[in-house]
């Protein structure tokens, strides 16, 4: 399988997860290696932000779509596979760092090796991306995750709702109020970046 | 990837609702956040670049997948041990020794007061509700339902962990614990809703059947699980997550094990005490120690103690109080 070289745009559309979906409940092995080959970079990121440890990472990646097939039969169509596939990795993710605290296996330094940019690609993208990084870093925990999942994961607000336990009223303002943080930001670092 | 580092992406697209807002903004503010949402993408590519060999993990995963699904533990199988049936039929006793007790009480009394059961600490009960449906009670749970008049409404109400076999019948049953509703037809099913615990939740595990849960704040944006699944709802939440398959629905304390699933200690320790009638006490706060601990019987209760504290080098002390568990400093900020 080779990965993906387009970023944003490489994330499939919501009818093609109900045609997986579908494709599933039949069993359709293809189908499943398809998913997985569009879904697992996106759910890896996510598990990822929320776990900061890459192992741990790519074994809830792993589970997940073990689960998502062994389950396969007992999928429903009507019900978003995508904000399935998210929640999955969310409830993960979360029972793993809750379990973690008190064993005091957290990875230090782990966060800081990710942002520290190999002198090849220090183009103005990537440095200002790592900036953005740290600002969005700045964020509250659940309005990070909802504005990342918004924008890294193309997820609808209703989606995003389902998957955190939110209303749609509070995703909306999380997502309004992060990109304030930022914007502010942006402009006390560079006023040009927000002129058009 | 790297040519692209230095564009902008090309899919920047708004969700609706994000345009919406946009649309009542001032001009300079709108093309102000919309900069702000095409930028922030470039933070992505700062841990895309992170991202390990997913064709790996493929060659990892592909080889399992047509391995057994773990079977979830049938509820109706037959429960043979002699143990179980002196416990119910004990329950039975004590159920119709109380029945008995009522009937002498005057009928206003019948009718005002509700019928209430609760299984002691160290004890499970068995009640059996007037449309036959069984409700197992774990230890130190406590429910309550009015007693019928013209039918039953076939409505209870939860505090603590129950496991429900429930009755088919047209005619919806009925759970409430302190911030959710649990509604059904006729299905097997587990709650658990200790309202006193550090994170307070109503946590249902579906075995067959279908239930629905919903919150008291929005019963109208309930989730509908399926077997094998769970549902959690925390208290003040609007909405239950999204239900998702438990490989193992934890109703192992119906078979005589103990399970605490991401528990903090002070949680654990009331557990304890309501599991085996015993005093346990700790200067842990809220919140802290949180663990997971799965035993499939039920050890000594030193046992038990010894394991949570190898885990976080606490000290155990017996005393004339029951047990007291003291935490090293730095685990109690």
């Amino acid at each position: 399988m080779t990965q993906s070289s387009a970023h944003q745009n490489a994330l499939p559309a919501e009818a093609q997860f109900s045609n997986w979906c579908t494709q599933l409940i039949a069993s359709d092995k293809g189908a499943f290696e398809k998913l997985f080959g569009a879904m697992s970079k996106p759910l890896y990121l996510y598990a990822l932000r929320l776990t900061r440890v890459q192992p741990l990472a790519e074994d809830i990646v792993q589970e997940v779509f073990l689960r998502i097939w062994q389950r396969r039969t007992t999928l429903d169509p009507n019900r978003s596979l995508r904000a399935l596939l998210y929640v999955s990795v969310r409830n993960l993710a979360l029972s793993h760092e809750r379990t973690q605290v008190n064993r005091q296996t957290l990875l230090a330094g782990m966060d800081q090796q990710m942002s520290t940019p190999s002198p090849e690609e220090a183009a103005w993208a990537k440095m200002l991306g790592n900036h953005i990084k740290e600002w969005i870093n700045e964020l509250p925990a659940r309005r990070r995750e909802a504005f990342q999942l918004s924008r890294f994961d193309g997820l609808g607000y209703g989606e995003i709702a389902d998957i955190m336990g939110l209303s749609v009223k509070t995703v909306d303002n999380h997502i309004w109020k992060a990109l304030q943080h930022l914007k502010e930001r942006l402009a006390a670092y560079d006023t040009e970046l927000l002129r058009s | 990837m790297k040519d692209q580092h230095t564009d902008l992406p090309s899919d920047n697209q708004l969700p609706a609702e994000l345009e919406q807002r946009l649309a009542e903004t001032p001009s300079d503010e709108r093309i102000a956040i919309q900069k702000t949402w095409d930028l922030a993408i470039l933070s992505q590519y700062a841990d895309e670049d992170a991202v390990p060999d997913m064709g790996a993990l493929w060659q990892n995963l592909a080889p399992n997948l047509d391995k057994e699904l773990p079977k979830i533990k049938s509820d109706r199988a037959p429960r043979s041990r002699g143990r179980d049936g002196a416990r119910r039929w004990r329950s039975v006793k004590i159920f119709a020794a109380l029945a008995t007790a009522l009937v002498l009480v005057g009928s206003w009394f019948w009718l005002a007061v509700p019928q209430t059961f609760t299984a002691a600490h160290g004890e499970q009960l068995v009640v059996t509700l007037p449309d036959g449906s069984n409700v197992e009670l774990n230890s130190g749970s406590r429910l309550e339902y009015r007693r019928p008049l013209l039918g039953w409404n076939r409505a209870v109400k939860l505090e603590g962990e129950a496991f429900f076999d429930v009755v088919k019948d047209t005619r919806q049953f009925e759970v409430t614990t302190f911030n959710a509703s649990v509604s059904v037809l006729g299905t097997t099913f587990n709650v658990r809703a200790w309202e006193a615990e550090s994170n307070p939740e109503t946590a249902v595990v579906l075995v067959t059947g279908v239930v629905q849960l919903a919150s008291f704040l929005a019963p109208d944006q309930g989730v509908t699980l399926k077997p094998g699944e769970m549902s959690r709802l925390s208290q003040g939440a609007t909405r239950p997550s999204m239900p998702e398959a438990v490989n193992n629905p934890v109703i192992v304390w119906r078979e005589g094990g103990l399970v605490f699933d991401e528990l903090a200690l002070v949680d654990i320790l009331k557990s304890l005490e309501r599991q085996y009638g015993v005093q346990v006490t700790t200067d842990a706060a809220p919140g802290v120690g949180i663990m997971t601990v799965f035993l499939e019987s039920k050890p000594p209760i030193e046992t038990v103690l010894d394991l949570i504290c190898a885990s976080m080098t606490c000290q155990i002390e017996f005393g004339s109080n029951g047990y007291r568990i003291t935490l090293p400093e730095n685990h109690n900020q």
